[in-house]
């Protein structure tokens, strides 16, 4: 990758940050009373946020990105100077401004086609919000907004060179202009340099220059000099030579004449041959006003390094197989007695303690807080409201839970549809909130927490919640649930996860569509999570997510059964149990409980699940104690319990699809496969009663 | 001696991509992230050019320039200012404040070189 692909792969990512402040920014905005004037420190970070995304994506010739953020900015500048105008607009604009600006720079950032009716009705909105100009400001001109005439250099993407002193050189230079200019003392404190601003002029012509020089006193700081100087140019050079003492002005009297000798070629005598010409005699006191903001000492200033996530991807498969190779280190240790030393012992303990916290290190640079994903399902929200013409508020908690990074992309289109079915679905129309004696307005929440090793998501709204008999009735329809079964809520909660499911009673233009619950269970299981519904009819529904905090390495427990070994997870597992402190119970229909303080539990054997022992009576067993995602205990049996430790995760789904009850494979340390069991579905009724052959051939 | 500029933006990008640019002309870059930052860098690197953006947060490039032009400052090295903005008025307060000279953004990398050497005391 070119130093300018990666420079604008970083404008990317650092617009994602600055649409994460602009919505921050929006979001305190609405938090502030509304009859005060709104802080001008947070309009200002929002300008910001803005106006650094134009200058970059103009330096990038985006040109839709940089006409709509240079509107933006427009009514954002005239917010920032009369700010009591915000009231007066609110803040719906700037969030749909917002949310489009969003749109656009991921349609940059993927080179996708922006709509161009679409863009000018947005600029149009923004603009007219506050009666801006569309495309006001001599700035437009030069922030690129014609760049598209002009051809790009490919090897930059800058606009090409426009500057042009070598070409003009064969412009006839008869004409002639004599510059006086005699600085302040000041001139020479303001980084300016005489000898270098007559080398520019001595590259639009022929430069003569004479001095009177009077003296300087540097103690009074004053200076009497003046030069001369008498530049063979021509007329057209007016702009530029003005320009070259553009920055001087305030420090130095200057002033210019011109003698100007008609063009021969042109009109004949129409001109004066002699045109004297004073055109500016500039003088300015320098003062020095404040300085805008003084600096903010309060702020650590944090270091951070910018790293391509690929490469701690493949940090993180390292350090897979260095757990691996960990592994390898200690079953050898163990087979050949060398464990029994101390200081070999000593040794692999530290050994593990340092991979482990390397690991964790890993894990921390992985992290991402789950802000920007929130951000985007509340733009999800604001949108799906105004289709549904619902009045919704948005409601972050715990936005600065960090997940794994390559969680938050694959998060996005469950989310996204849980929102829409929860402003669809959920969320009552006005009328019906109020003559149910609820606010107006509905409230979305979503909250993200860490729990025990995991990351938990829950997306409240206080709609209508799911009434349990309309599902069950559909679902018996459907044919989904046999007659006369009666079900828990919970049960009746998790119909809306079975393919082919659906309540809506029309299909909407934003969810419904046949793509429904179930899509959003298996997405959230292939991430290794697992997906709850609670409800209470007219109060409201809660959809919770949970999932592991990484997908490439996990704590299980060594088991075995049958002569295969496998993975446990250790946040699944409550305890174990030994067989000979417990009372089994054989209940008819094959079904066996053990006791757990005084509470029955379901029992099964792991053989039997997956169809490899159908022996439920073998001696010497362990029961594994785990909760399902429905919440229900379940006793597993195994054989043998080996060891807890560190596994690396290799998904089979490319290979062998989706397996009941196993959730990925590992290597362990001798290079055999173990299969990672999934208790999220496991129930007493998973034992299977054909048996099924296992390969154990996975890579 | 390789030119020194010290760079004050706070879009990492735009500093990227100033850092880009003056390096291929074998000019030396040190970035800073805001106002603030940036009149610490001056301390340690005693830069021969300053370019400095205007809008940014702890301390906007006026608050920059006008820093570095403090009496009993003694730093007389030119101050480019590289902004998107290109009105009279902000031109005009830059000069007061004591700039050296004015970029408008989206910069052209030769321009901006040669902006830079022109300015430049030390000629490399």
């Amino acid at each position: 990758m070119s130093a300018i692909d990666q420079i604008r792969q970083m404008f990317f990512i650092e617009c994602g940050e600055q649409i994460e402040q602009l919505l921050d920014g929006l979001e305190d905005l609405s938090s502030q009373s509304s009859d005060g004037l709104p802080d001008i420190e947070v309009i200002n970070t929002i300008f910001r946020a803005i106006h650094s995304i134009k200058g970059g994506a103009a330096s990038f010739n985006l040109t839709h990105l940089t006409r709509f953020a240079h509107a933006f900015e427009n009514t954002l500048d005239k917010i920032r100077s009369q700010p009591e105008k915000l009231a007066e607009i609110g803040l719906p604009p700037l969030y749909a401004a917002a949310d489009y600006l969003s749109k656009i720079v991921d349609k940059a950032a993927t080179g996708d086609e922006v709509d161009a009716a679409e863009l000018a009705s947005q600029i149009n909105s923004i603009s007219n919000a506050l009666g801006c100009d569309p495309e006001s400001t001599d700035a437009t001109a030069e922030v690129g907004l014609n760049s598209q005439d002009v051809e790009t250099d490919p090897l930059l993407g800058f606009k090409p060179m426009m500057i042009g002193a070598q070409e003009d050189l064969d412009a006839d230079q008869d004409d002639l202009v004599t510059i006086e200019f005699s600085p302040t003392f000041d001139l020479f404190e303001n980084g300016h340099e005489p000898l270098l601003l007559f080398n520019e002029l001595a590259e639009l012509g022929d430069l003569t220059v004479e001095v009177a020089f009077n003296g300087i006193d540097e103690s009074q700081k004053t200076l009497d000099v003046k030069w001369t100087l008498k530049l063979a140019t021509s007329t057209e050079e007016r702009d530029r030579i003005t320009d070259v003492f553009d920055f001087c002005a305030p420090f130095a009297e200057i002033s210019y004449s011109w003698d100007v000798v008609p063009d021969n070629t042109v009109a004949e005598g129409a001109q004066p041959i002699v045109n004297h010409e004073a055109e500016s005699t500039v003088k300015t006191d320098h003062t020095p006003a404040t300085s805008e903001r003084k600096p903010d000492s309060g702020k650590p200033l944090q270091s951070t390094v910018r790293v391509n996530l690929a490469s701690v991807d493949s940090l993180m498969n390292l350090m897979g197989e260095m757990l691996t190779a960990q592994s390898a280190l200690f079953e050898a240790a163990n087979a050949s007695g060398a464990n029994s030393s101390q200081a070999m012992s000593a040794a692999l303990n530290q050994i593990s303690s340092l991979t482990a916290e390397i690991q964790d290190e890993l894990m921390e640079i992985r992290a991402q807080s789950i802000k920007p994903l929130f951000q985007r399902m509340a733009r999800t929200v604001r949108e799906s409201a105004t289709i549904a013409g619902k009045n919704v508020k948005f409601v972050m908690e715990g936005e600065d839970t960090e997940l794994d990074r390559s969680f938050t992309e694959r998060l996005v289109d469950p989310l996204t549809h849980i929102f829409r079915n929860a402003v669809d679905h959920g969320i009552e129309p006005e009328d019906e909130r109020i003559a149910a004696g609820k606010p107006a307005e509905g409230t979305i929440t979503v909250s993200a927490s860490h729990r025990s090793g995991r990351v938990l998501v829950e997306i409240r709204d206080d709609g209508r919640g799911i009434d349990r008999e309309k599902v069950l009735q559909s679902a018996r329809k459907k044919g989904l649930i046999p007659e006369g079964v009666s079900l828990s809520d919970e049960q009746v909660y998790n119909i809306l996860f079975m393919p082919g499911f659906s309540t809506a009673q029309a299909v909407t233009d934003l969810s419904g569509r046949g793509v429904g619950m179930d899509v959003v269970n298996s997405e959230i299981l292939r991430l290794g999570g697992r997906v709850n519904i609670r409800s209470e009819l007219g109060a409201g529904t809660t959809v919770s997510i949970s999932f592991p905090l990484t997908l490439a390495v996990m704590d299980g427990m060594l088991v075995s059964c049958a002569g295969q070994r496998f993975v446990v997870p250790i946040a699944a597992i409550i305890e174990t149990i030994s067989a000979k402190s417990t009372e089994e119970h054989r209940i008819g229909g094959g079904l066996n409980m053990i006791k757990v303080r005084d509470h029955l539990v379901p029992a099964v054997g792991l053989g039997e699940i997956f169809g490899i022992d159908q022996d439920p009576d073998k001696a010497g067993r362990v029961y594994i104690l785990i909760e399902n995602d429905r919440g229900e205990k379940l006793a597993i049996a195994v054989e043998e319990i080996h060891d807890h430790r560190q596994v690396v995760v290799k998904s089979l789904e490319k290979n062998y699809g989706n397996v009941p009850h196993i959730f990925a494979a590992t290597i362990l340390g001798d290079g055999t496969v173990s299969l990672i069991v999934d208790v999220s579905k496991l129930s007493a009724g998973s034992a299977q009663p054909m048996p099924v052959t296992l390969s154990n051939q996975v890579a | 001696m390789k030119l020194k500029v010290l760079a004050i933006d706070n879009s990492h990008t735009m500093r990227e991509l100033i850092r880009h640019t003056l390096e291929s002309a074998d000019i030396s870059v040190t970035t800073a992230n805001d106002g603030c930052d940036g009149v610490a860098k001056f301390g340690e690197v005693r830069p021969d050019v300053v370019v400095t953006d205007l809008n940014m947060p702890n301390m906007n490039g006026f608050g920059v320039i006008e820093e570095l032009r403090k009496p009993g400052a003694e730093s007389y090295v030119p101050v480019l200012v590289l902004s998107t903005e290109s009105s009279a008025d902000l031109k005009d307060r830059a000069r007061r404040s004591g700039a050296t000279g004015w970029i408008v953004k989206p910069f052209d990398a030769e321009r901006l070189v040669s902006a830079i050497r022109r300015v430049a005391k030390v000629q490399t």
